[in-house]
């Protein structure tokens, strides 16, 4: 975990890397499962695949954003790249890598994303969920991934009990808690 | 439930809070029979930690008795009695794997944030801030325990709480800063703060065979402890003008193979270096006081071994580097691995080689925690540890 972070031209470049204790292939395939993807992409709403382009649609705070990419190019258990095509709300170019690790038996994975957020209230809002370190989304996402792959689950501790003083707080990850599982009841027979 | 919530700088209160459920298939939940207060806590109630909220439920030292557990726990069961350990680890990453558990890379749902501030993604702890996971600690009546098939340690039912509670964290923690000391027969060890996690490092380094144990300290109530239960020498600093210079004494001129700062970050000393760390940790231009550190490397051998239990937070200075350098010290240094030593720690109490429960001086239920937290920190009324539990009559 240890974001970078480049502008040039209105084109904000985030690159990142994550070591993931599995193997290689079993790393690639995961994530090449874009469907399942966001289990571990906090604001991922769905994604849809079509042949050789996937339909997005991600929850920012302003409004939602939606776009479709298409796959530049796949070389199982190595690399996907894959960028934003036609009307997409943000556009963007991105890369993951796989490559064996050098300290013991698991996969150094490397993102690059490449990404103009959108003019506007609902740019103010892409940003704002990209944190404030551009980058912290995309690493709180893949450390999300991380714990799917070697843990098989994703720490949390929403809902758990609290003071007084965080009692709106307690109340409102209560209600959040309620509205998830109201929508994975609906999610139910989507392939994971 | 009931449980000791942390309030603000100095300030704690018991209040009546949501009982804890099972959030992941993987936790249980403890009915906590016994719960420590620690000396770590005293730097989140001195305002040392910016992660905390207030509402935040405190405590990381707990046993009790498993009263649930979630659909995919494997071998814990309900009904067991277990002591928990304070850091919280997955057992399955890179470093879990390799037996450094507080190295943790998977238990802190905040690790981005914590690397953020840190540098590092730290491991989460129970009731020890948002940095460090933000998870609900165990001054409650009752705990929700995440990765249970991972800490929580199941102990026999014919042994009183007293004995078993710190293998929760002082004794595997004094137990590691004894390892840590390459601690050979015939050794010689000074272990500065006679505080639990210093006492449990004396008694520790002697059964390790350590053939002379210095402890120092201001307290005298601790120094008669360390003495009387854990067979040391003992140097009243307040009582002597310089501590090094009566180790060196004491030690043949020389000083000893190995040093333990069981102290930490917010030493007391004596003399120009106290004034000169405590005026620049109230300007927040050092955020750590290492007096009881730059003892210890003054102090050790050439080719000696410093080991550091007691916790550091941030930056520190005046470090006397060369003086390291110049007699080719080894640190050794963190978060007790915790999981790692429980067992063996057990097998100790059980086999009677160790029986941690001589520091304990308060005995209460959760409604003393404000005034117990006050007199733990002011070190009156021989305050040397504090046990409540949450259901005794």
């Amino acid at each position: 975990m240890a974001h970078d972070v480049q502008d040039s031209g209105g084109v904000r470049v985030v690159s990142t890397a994550i070591t993931i204790h599995r193997p290689q292939r079993e790393v690639y395939a995961q994530w090449r499962n874009f469907p399942g993807l966001p289990r571990f992409l906090q604001y991922v709403e769905s994604i849809t695949e079509e042949g050789e382009c996937s339909h997005w649609i991600v929850d920012a705070p302003g409004g939602t954003v939606e776009w479709d990419a298409e796959i530049t190019a796949d070389v199982p258990g190595q690399v996907i790249r894959w960028k934003s095509v036609g009307d997409a709300d943000v556009v963007q170019r991105g890369e993951i890598r796989f490559e064996k690790a050098r300290q013991g038996s698991g996969t150094e994975v490397y993102v690059t994303i490449g990404y103009r957020p959108p003019a506007g209230l609902l740019g103010v809002g892409v940003a704002k969920m990209m944190g404030k370190g551009p980058g912290k989304q995309i690493d709180t996402d893949l450390h999300r991934f991380k714990q799917f792959m070697e843990y098989g689950g994703i720490a949390t501790i929403h809902g758990q009990p609290r003071g007084a003083a965080q009692h709106d707080e307690w109340q409102e990850e209560q209600e959040e808690d309620k509205e998830q599982k109201a929508r994975e009841a609906q999610k139910e027979g989507v392939p994971a | 439930m009931k449980a000791v919530c942390f309030s603000g700088l100095r300030d704690i209160s018991v209040e009546t809070v949501p009982d804890p459920e099972i959030i992941l298939p993987t936790d249980a939940l403890v009915r906590v029979s016994s719960t420590a207060i620690c000396g770590s806590d005293l730097h989140l109630y001195n305002g040392y930690n910016p992660a905390m909220k207030k509402g935040d439920i405190l405590g990381h030292e707990f046993m009790g008795e498993v009263v649930d557990v979630g659909s995919e726990v494997k071998t814990l069961k309900v009904g067991d009695r277990v002591v928990v350990p304070f850091n919280i680890a997955c057992g399955a990453c890179y470093f879990c794997k390799r037996l450094e558990f507080s190295a943790c890379e998977l238990s802190n749902p905040n690790a981005i944030e914590a690397a953020m501030l840190l540098g590092y993604p730290a491991a989460a702890l129970f009731g020890y801030s948002h940095m460090y996971g933000g998870y609900a600690g165990g001054q409650a009546e009752y705990v929700r325990v995440p990765y249970a098939d991972v800490g929580p340690l199941v102990v026999p039912r014919d042994v009183p709480d007293e004995q078993l509670l710190f293998l929760s964290d002082i004794l595997p923690t004094g137990y590691m800063a004894a390892e840590n000391c390459n601690m050979r027969p015939g050794s010689t060890v000074a272990v500065w703060g006679a505080g639990p996690v210093g006492l449990m490092a004396a008694l520790s380094a002697q059964l390790m065979g350590a053939e002379q144990v210095i402890c120092i300290d201001e307290v005298p109530e601790r120094l008669e402890l360390a003495a009387t239960r854990c067979g040391a020498q003992t140097i009243n600093f307040q009582d002597c003008d310089d501590v090094v210079e009566e180790i060196k004494a004491l030690t043949g001129g020389r000083g000893p193979d190995a040093v333990i700062d069981a102290v930490g970050l917010e030493a007391h000393g004596t003399g120009i270096m106290e004034l000169y760390d405590r005026t620049k940790q109230a300007l927040r231009l050092q955020t750590d006081r290492p007096n009881a550190l730059r003892e210890a490397i003054q102090a050790c051998r050439p080719g000696g071994t410093v080991s550091v239990p007691g916790v550091y937070a941030g930056i520190i200075d005046k470090m006397p580097f060369g003086v390291a350098f110049g007699k080719g010290l080894t640190f050794k240094m963190g978060q007790t691995h915790t999981h790692k030593y429980m067992r063996t720690l057990l097998d100790h109490v059980l086999n009677g080689d160790i029986d941690p429960s001589f520091i304990i001086s308060h005995r209460i239920g959760l409604d003393g925690a404000p005034d117990a937290y006050k007199a733990f920190n002011d070190k009156h009324d021989n305050c040397t540890k504090v046990v409540m539990s949450p259901f005794a009559a």
